[in-house]
C-alpha cells in the first residue's frame, strides 16, 4: 500500500525525479521515446515514490528525563511526551503508520503500530500514562529495539541523552537495520546555564553518582563550553552519518518547535 | 637564616587550628542534578590539562599558611649577616657644623651624614650598642649606650645641624669617655672634615666616614675695622676656597645704605683683601657677595661689623692742663677725648655733642653743657649762678682737716682703697642732690649725684694738692667714675687677643650684657625683627640666642624712655667652617685615619620586609576569594587576550 509520503526512493508516483540510462531488464514503458527520437539514445524517466510509512517515536524514559524537578515546571519528559504526541497525531493524519515506545530498561512499553486517524485519542492515552524511572543505557536499549522492528522506517528519538556508556552505538545499529534516524535532543534551561552557587555535591538523580565543585564563575563557563562541544560533536556526528540532529532547550514552546524548527528542518512538512 | 626570636617560631602551630578549621568548612551542600556527566567529563578535562588542578582547589588554604609562615618568621625577627663597618660598642660623632650646611650635595651634607648614621643604625648587630653625639658648638649626646634602632634612628633624624663652629676637642673627650670600659669600641666620625690640628689622640680605633664633594665655595673671611690716623678704615677679605678662580661682586652697606659695590676677582685657593676709608659715625657695616653662582656655602656670603670708633665715648676736658688728667684718660678704653683751654670753652665748644664734661680749675661763665659731668676742684666763682633751677653747688669754703671719717659703699669706689689718699686742702662744697661718697672731717671729699637728668661728680680739691694721682686707686677711680657717668658699651664685643680687631661673636656663643642699674629691662632686636626682652636684675645678663647671623640690636628701657643702647654681631667668620672642601683623612694624635672598608659583620633585620609579604599575599588571598576561590585557568586568559586582539 502506498502512502502519502513522498519518499527518498525512487518509484512509481507521478512526480518525476531523474532521468538515467537504459539498461536491459528496465521496464520499457517508462523509455522516454521523445528524447530517444530526439538523441537516438534510450532514456528512463525515474519518478518518486510515494510510500507507507512506519513513524517510530522512541522516548527516552530515564530519570534525568524527569527534570527539572518540581509541580509547575514542565519538565524534559512531559516536553518529550508532548512532541510525541504531535508528531504521532500528524503521522496518524497522514496515514502513516505510528510506533510509540519508551526506552527503559526493558522496553515493554509500547504502543502501536497502528494507522489511522481514529488512533489518535488511544496513543495520547497511552501517552498520558506513562512516567519516567530508572535508568537507561541508550547503547542496550536502542540495539534491542532495532532488533526487533519489522519495517525500518523513519525513527525519532527523543532523549536528553545522559547516557554515561553513550548512545552511538545504539544509533549505528538502527541505521543499520535500515531506520531513517532523527534526534531530538532535550536539554532543561538550567542543564544549559546553570547557576553561579558555592562549594556542593552535585548528585546523580539517575546514577546517584557525585561530584564534588565550586560552582563559580569559572567553573560554569567550562561547563558551557563543554557542552558547547558536546552538542557540536553529537551534530557532527550525526552529520557524518546523515542523521537529522535537532538540539532543544525545554523552554522553547513545543508547538512552535513542532510548526517552526522542525518544518524548516524539513522533518515534518 | 638565624632568628633573634626564635621563641616566636611557636606560633607555627596556629597553622594546626586552621587546617582543622579548613577540613570543616569542606563540608558541602549536596544538590541534586539530571546528570553529573557532563560535570565529571569536565573534572577529567581539567584535571587531565592541569595536574596542579588538585591544589588550586586548595589555594586560599595554602595562601593563609603562607600569611601564617611569614607572620611568624616576621616575629621570630630573622636577620641577614652583612659586612658591617661597625660592631660592638659604637660612639657616632655626627658633625652638625655649619659646614655641615653646604648644599653641593642634595639636600645637604648633614642629611646624608644622618642616611649614613642610619646605615650604621641599620647594620648593628642585636647586641651592639651605639652612642651618638651631635658636635656642634657644644658636642651634645643625642642618645646614649642605645641598642634600641628605633630610638637611634628617631633621634638621629631629629638633630639639626647649627651654623657654629665645632667643638672637636671637646667631642672627642666625650667620645673617649663614653667608651671607656668597653671591650670592643669604635669612634665612628661622620664628617666632611675641618677638625683642627694637633687633637689628642683617640684611646679606641676611630673609622671616618667622609661625606661632601665640592670645595667650591666664596666666603667673607674677614670684615673688620680699625682706626688709622684721622679717619677709620674697613678691612673686607674674600677668600675663594675652591679650585676655580673666581668673580664676584661685593657690596658694602654703612647703617643700612649701600655704601659701595665692586666686581673683584678672586683667585682660586686665595684671598682678596679691600680697605676703604670708612664716613665718620660709621657703626654698622654690612659686606654681601652678590653673583655668587656655585657657591654650595651660602652662610658665609655675608658679614657685619661694629665700628667701635662711631660708638666710642666721646670726652672734653676744660683745663689749664694738667698731666694726671691726660695721662689717665689717654689709657681709658673707649674714650676718645678732646682738650680744650678754658678761654675756648664757649657757646660754640657746648654745641658739638660731648658725652662726658671734665672741668678741671676753671671759671666758666656760661651755661653749663646738658651732658655729663666730672667736676675737679670746683672754683668759687663759676657754675654757680649758671642754671635756671639754682646752682649746681655753691663753695663755702675751704677746709684742711682731711681725716676720712665715712666712705659709703658706692660702685664709684668699687676696688678704690680710700685709706692712703692725704690731702692737703680741699674746698667746702655745698650740694644737696648730691650724695656724698667719701666724707673727711672738714667736709665731703667726693660727691656723686643726678641732677636734672645727668649725672655729676664732684672732686672737691685740686689734684696737685693730694697724693691720690700718685695711688693705684686714682685709675680705677677715673674708670669707674667715667662707667658711671656714661655706662658706655653694654656688650663687650669679643676681639681676637693678637690683633685687637672686633670679630663679633660666633652662632650660639652666648654674650653677656652690661647694663647700667638704673635699666628696668632689656631688649634685644634679632636679625630677623624678632625681640627677646628680660627684666633686669643683679650682675650681668647672658643671652643665648646667637643662632641667627647678622646684626642684633640692645636697647634699653630706662625711666626716661626706651633707647637703643648698643649693638652686636653675630656672624660665621671661621676658616675651618668656611673651607668646605671635603677630607679624605682626618689627623688625631700621631694617627692618620681613613675610610676604613666594612670588616665586621652586622645583622640587617628583615622582618619587615616579610610582614610587606604577609600583607601583599593576604591581599591576594581577597582577590582570590572575592573572585570565587578559584584561579581563572589558562584557557580564560586565552579566550580573554584573543578577545582583546579582536577588538
Amino acid at each position: 500500500m502506498k502512502g502519502e509520503r513522498r519518499s527518498h526512493k525512487k518509484g512509481s508516483s507521478i512526480e518525476f525525479a531523474d532521468y538515467r540510462n537504459y539498461t536491459r531488464g528496465d521496464d520499457l514503458r517508462r523509455l522516454d521515446w521523445n528524447i530517444f527520437a530526439r538523441l537516438e539514445r534510450p532514456f528512463v524517466k525515474l519518478f518518486e515514490e510515494e510510500e507507507d510509512l512506519t513513524v517510530q517515536l522512541l522516548i527516552d524514559a530515564s530519570s534525568s528525563m524527569d527534570w527539572p524537578e518540581g509541580k509547575g515546571k514542565l519538565n524534559k519528559f512531559q516536553y518529550a511526551l508532548r512532541l510525541a504526541g504531535a508528531l504521532g497525531y500528524i503521522g496518524l493524519a497522514s496515514g502513516d503508520q505510528v510506533t510509540v515506545g519508551l526506552i527503559d530498561d526493558d522496553n515493554n512499553r509500547v504502543w502501536g503500530p497502528h494507522r489511522g486517524r481514529g488512533n489518535v485519542m488511544r496513543m495520547l492515552q497511552f501517552l498520558e500514562g506513562s512516567n519516567a524511572k530508572g535508568l537507561t543505557e541508550l547503547n542496550s536499549s536502542l540495539k534491542r529495539w532495532s532488533v526487533r522492528a519489522h519495517r525500518p522506517g523513519l525513527l525519532f528519538l527523543l532523549s536528553d541523552l545522559f547516557s554515561p556508556s553513550g548512545f552511538e552505538d545504539g544509533l549505528k545499529a538502527l541505521q543499520s537495520r535500515g531506520y531513517d534516524v532523527g534526534l531530538i535532543h532535550l536539554l532543561s534551561p538550567d542543564e544549559i546555564a546553570p547557576t553561579v552557587g558555592d562549594d556542593v555535591k552535585l548528585i546523580d538523580v539517575e546514577t546517584n553518582a557525585k561530584t564534588e565543585i565550586s560552582l563559580d564563575a569559572a567553573t560554569i563557563g567550562l561547563y558551557r563550553s563543554r557542552l558547547e562541544r558536546w552538542r557540536s560533536e553529537i551534530a557532527s556526528t550525526c552529520a557524518g552519518r546523515g542523521i537529522h540532529y535537532i538540539p532543544v532547550s525545554t523552554d522553547l514552546r513545543w508547538d512552535k518547535l513542532v510548526l517552526q524548527t522542525l518544518r524548516r528542518k524539513g522533518v515534518v512538512r | 637564616m638565624p632568628f633573634l626570636a626564635p621563641l616566636f617560631l611557636l606560633f607555627a602551630l596556629v597553622a594546626i587550628p586552621i587546617l582543622v578549621l579548613y577540613m570543616l568548612r569542606l563540608r558541602r551542600r549536596e544538590m541534586l542534578v539530571s546528570s553529573t556527566m557532563l560535570w565529571q567529563r569536565l573534572m577529567q578535562d581539567r584535571e587531565a590539562n592541569t595536574p596542579w588542578q588538585r591544589l588550586r582547589r586548595n589555594l586560599l588554604l595554602i595562601l593563609q599558611l603562607l600569611i601564617l609562615a611569614l607572620l611568624v618568621l616576621a616575629l621570630a625577627r630573622p636577620y641577614l649577616p652583612v659586612r658591617s663597618l661597625v660592631k660592638g660598642n659604637v660612639v657616632v660623632l655626627l658633625d652638625g657644623s655649619a659646614s655641615m650646611l653646604a648644599e653641593d650635595v642634595i639636600p645637604n651634607r648633614f642629611s646624608l651624614a644622618q642616611d649614613q648614621v642610619g646605615r650604621l643604625i641599620d647594620d648593628m648587630a642585636g647586641n651592639d650598642e651605639m652612642t651618638l653625639i651631635l658636635v656642634a658648638g657644644s658636642p651634645r649626646v643625642l642618645v646614649s649606650a642605645s641598642s634600641d634602632k628605633s630610638e637611634l634612628r628617631q633621634r638621629s633624624q631629629e638633630a639639626q645641624a647649627k651654623p657654629q663652629s665645632a667643638d672637636w676637642p671637646s667631642a672627642l673627650a666625650l667620645a673617649a669617655g663614653s667608651v671607656q670600659g668597653f671591650e670592643e669600641a669604635k669612634i665612628v666620625i661622620v664628617s666632611d672634615g675641618g677638625l683642627p690640628a694637633g687633637l689628642p689622640a683617640a684611646p679606641v680605633e676611630v673609622i671616618y666616614i667622609p661625606i661632601g664633594e665640592s670645595t667650591e665655595n666664596l666666603a667673607i673671611s674677614n670684615l673688620s675695622t680699625r682706626a688709622g690716623g684721622t679717619e677709620s678704615q674697613l678691612l673686607a677679605s674674600v677668600s675663594n676656597y675652591g679650585l676655580l678662580d673666581r668673580q664676584v661682586l661685593l657690596s658694602i652697606e654703612v647703617d643700612n645704605t649701600l655704601f659701595d659695590s665692586r666686581l673683584i676677582d678672586v683667585p682660586a685657593n686665595n684671598t682678596t683683601n679691600i680697605t676703604w676709608d670708612l664716613p665718620e659715625g660709621s657703626a654698622v657695616i654690612t659686606a654681601r657677595l652678590a653673583d655668587n653662582e656655585g657657591d654650595h656655602f651660602p652662610l658665609d656670603d655675608s658679614a657685619w661689623t661694629i665700628h667701635e670708633g662711631g660708638l666710642e665715648m666721646r670726652a672734653l676736658i676744660v683745663t689749664e692742663g694738667n698731666r694726671f688728667l691726660d695721662t689717665v684718660f689717654s689709657v681709658l678704653p673707649g674714650i676718645s677725648v678732646s682738650r680744650i683751654n678754658p678761654e675756648g670753652f664757649d657757646s660754640e665748644a657746648l654745641s658739638e655733642p660731648f658725652d662726658l664734661y671734665v672741668f678741671d680749675g676753671i671759671s666758666v661763665t656760661e651755661s653749663t653743657p646738658d651732658a655729663d659731668m666730672l667736676i675737679i676742684d670746683p672754683h668759687p666763682s663759676t657754675l654757680t649762678e649758671a642754671t635756671e633751677s639754682g646752682p649746681i653747688y655753691s663753695v663755702t669754703g675751704v677746709f684742711t682737716n682731711t681725716q676720712v671719717v665715712r666712705v659709703v659703699d658706692s660702685p664709684i669706689l668699687q676696688f678704690v682703697d680710700w685709706g692712703n689718699v692725704n690731702v692737703r686742702q680741699a674746698t667746702w662744697v655745698d650740694a644737696p642732690w648730691a650724695q656724698p661718697i667719701v666724707t673727711a672731717e672738714g667736709g665731703p671729699l667726693l660727691l656723686a649725684g643726678e641732677r636734672d637728668g645727668r649725672r655729676i661728680v664732684i672732686i672737691p680739691f685740686r689734684l696737685q694738692d693730694s697724693d691720690l694721682p700718685l695711688q693705684i686707686a686714682f685709675p680705677v677711680l677715673m674708670a669707674n667714675i667715667t662707667g658711671w657717668l656714661s655706662p658706655g658699651r653694654v656688650v663687650t664685643s669679643p676681639m681676637t687677643q693678637s690683633t685687637g680687631v672686633n670679630t663679633g661673636y660666633a652662632p650660639g656663643e652666648p654674650v653677656t650684657l652690661l647694663v647700667n642699674p638704673g635699666a628696668t629691662d632689656v631688649r634685644v632686636r634679632k636679625p630677623d625683627g624678632t625681640t627677646w626682652t628680660t627684666e633686669v636684675g643683679r650682675g650681668p645678663l647672658s643671652y643665648v640666642e646667637t643662632n641667627q647671623s647678622g646684626v642684633y640690636e640692645v636697647f634699653v628701657q630706662t625711666s626716661n624712655g626706651t633707647q637703643l643702647v648698643d649693638y652686636f654681631v653675630v656672624g660665621l667668620a671661621d676658616s675651618a667652617e668656611s673651607n668646605i672642601a671635603p677630607v679624605e683623612s682626618l689627623a688625631i694624635g700621631h694617627t692618620f685615619v681613613d675610610t676604613v672598608g666594612e670588616e665586621n659583620i652586622g645583622q640587617r633585620e628583615i622582618w619587615s620586609w616579610l610582614a610587606i609579604l604577609a600583607i601583599s599575599v593576604l591581599l591576594i588571598e581577597w582577590w582570590i576569594y572575592y573572585r570565587g576561590a578559584q584561579l581563572p585557568s589558562l584557557s580564560y586568559w586565552k579566550d580573554r587576550l584573543g578577545r582583546r586582539e579582536a577588538k
